[in-house]
């Protein structure tokens, strides 16, 4: 996401394109906790969290740049960064997803974007449904020729740190897939022989918990904020915990 | 006698209706499966053909099938995304009945399917059981229905259709998209796999 030559302050800029296309190139190294990018120099993990809140993106350029002038380093261009910060959301999502291996997405001038072929790269089921995640993000408006609306951000940042609660809280029992949704949200879903649950998430903070037993019947809770994985504070998070020790057995 | 006759007519009368009805889809417009769900909430269009193209009313066992026109309908190991059936419970879903097309016309079809539209692929197909589709109830009553809507231009042509449809953002609607969702991805044959069309006119239609 952020082009590194020798040192972390001469990052460059770089188009919305150029982030999500690049993304895929990099990973982090687990023994120097370095995040890596092929042909790219190496930059720590807190180089990259400390220079986010300094970016912002700008919507009509389209281009993510810094707050900082350094356009006599022949670096930043200050002048076309003045609108719509999205450093937090940014930085978030980073910060929660650990910079782990992003999945390859494309600017999505069509229905079928090239990351779909390369799913299978993914070795673990995790990292496989991350990764579909991810690729969500390059889902604009008529994404399925039928009028789907754009996947927002904020469903797939949403979607990831779930994922990433879920992981370390019910190991062995991640959603069976992710599935975006023509209403813009982003499907978590578990399905057995001996019942179902999806989870929602939409552009603008709420969430929702579906689920049902081999009987067909569906129950259903709505939330509203962050506190979706809060344990004794969020009823979709209990209902879910249940569901999953009751229904559903490791993957 | 007299009640056979007089049963005989009354069943004439249904079949009439229907007929009509679907008759005047154009003149209805966009809400036309709305409409039939307001005014035939129980179905009994069923039990009728409700097109003159079309070979007879679908049975029960028959096999449907249906293109899937995105990528990302689909799964990465290549199932089905229940997702890909949302956008329909307002518009329908177009299918075709596998009993009585072919793969040359069912690959037509699909190719003109996508046609024009750059966000669209025939990106391979899935099979429904009719009775599966039947059986989804919602608040004790019929969700969806199975109609023969055949065109001339393809007289396999089928649909499904929500019976009563919630309000879109309301729970309700949210849960009947959760029951349709869970009830694709157990009835889609295949195991939920998304095959090419060359893969399931090789099988038996039943």
């Amino acid at each position: 996401m952020i082009k590194s030559t020798s040192t972390a302050n001469s990052w460059q800029l770089l188009s919305v394109s150029d982030v999500l296309t690049k993304q895929d190139e990099m990973s982090v190294d687990a023994r120097s906790g370095w995040l890596t990018a092929n042909s790219w120099d190496l930059v720590s993990v807190n180089d990259v969290s400390t220079k986010q809140d300094k970016m912002s993106f700008d919507t009509l350029s389209g281009w993510w740049c810094s707050q900082v002038n350094e356009l006599n380093k022949g670096i930043w261009d200050v002048g076309r960064c003045l609108y719509a910060p999205k450093v937090a959301e940014f930085e978030h999502a980073l910060n929660r997803a650990n910079l782990r291996r992003l999945g390859r997405t494309n600017s999505n001038e069509t229905a079928e974007p090239e990351a779909r072929q390369l799913s299978n790269e993914y070795t673990d089921w995790v990292s496989r449904i991350e990764g579909r995640v991810r690729e969500f993000a390059s889902l604009s408006a008529d994404w399925d020729g039928d009028g789907a609306k754009e996947i927002p951000l904020a469903a797939v940042y949403a979607s990831l740190n779930f994922i990433d609660e879920v992981k370390h809280r019910h190991v062995g029992k991640e959603p069976r897939s992710a599935a975006p949704s023509p209403d813009g949200e982003i499907a978590l879903y578990w399905h057995s022989t001996s019942g179902y649950a999806e989870i929602n998430f939409d552009g603008e903070g709420k969430h929702s918990l579906c689920w049902g037993d081999d009987n067909d019947e569906i129950e259903m809770i709505e939330e509203d904020g962050d506190s979706v994985a809060e344990t004794g504070k969020s009823r979709v998070w209990d209902a879910l915990s249940n569901f999953l020790e009751e229904n559903y057995r490791s993957t | 006698m007299l009640f056979q006759i007089f049963w005989k007519r009354i069943i004439e009368a249904h079949r009439s209706e229907c007929y009509k009805f679907f008759e005047r889809r154009e003149e209805i417009g966009p809400d036309f499966w709305e409409e039939v769900g307001k005014n035939h909430s129980l179905c009994e269009c069923e039990n009728f053909s409700v097109s003159m193209f079309s070979p007879g009313q679908i049975k029960d066992d028959e096999i449907l099938v249906s293109v899937v026109t995105s990528k990302n309908y689909i799964t990465p190991d290549g199932k089905i995304e229940p997702t890909l059936i949302d956008q329909r419970i307002k518009n329908g879903i177009s299918t075709d009945r596998k009993l009585h097309t072919d793969l040359s016309s069912y690959d037509l079809r699909a190719k003109k399917l996508v046609e024009g539209n750059a966000n669209k692929s025939v990106c391979g197909s899935f099979e429904l059981l009719v009775s599966r589709i039947r059986e989804i109830d919602y608040e004790g009553a019929r969700a969806f229905a199975v109609y023969d809507t055949a065109l001339l231009e393809n007289p396999a042509h089928a649909e499904i259709a929500c019976t009563e449809i919630p309000p879109p953002e309301t729970p309700e609607r949210k849960k009947l998209r959760a029951k349709l969702r869970k009830r694709v991805l157990d009835s889609v044959l295949n195991d939920g796999r998304i095959l090419q069309s060359s893969e399931i006119f090789s099988t038996p239609v039943s």
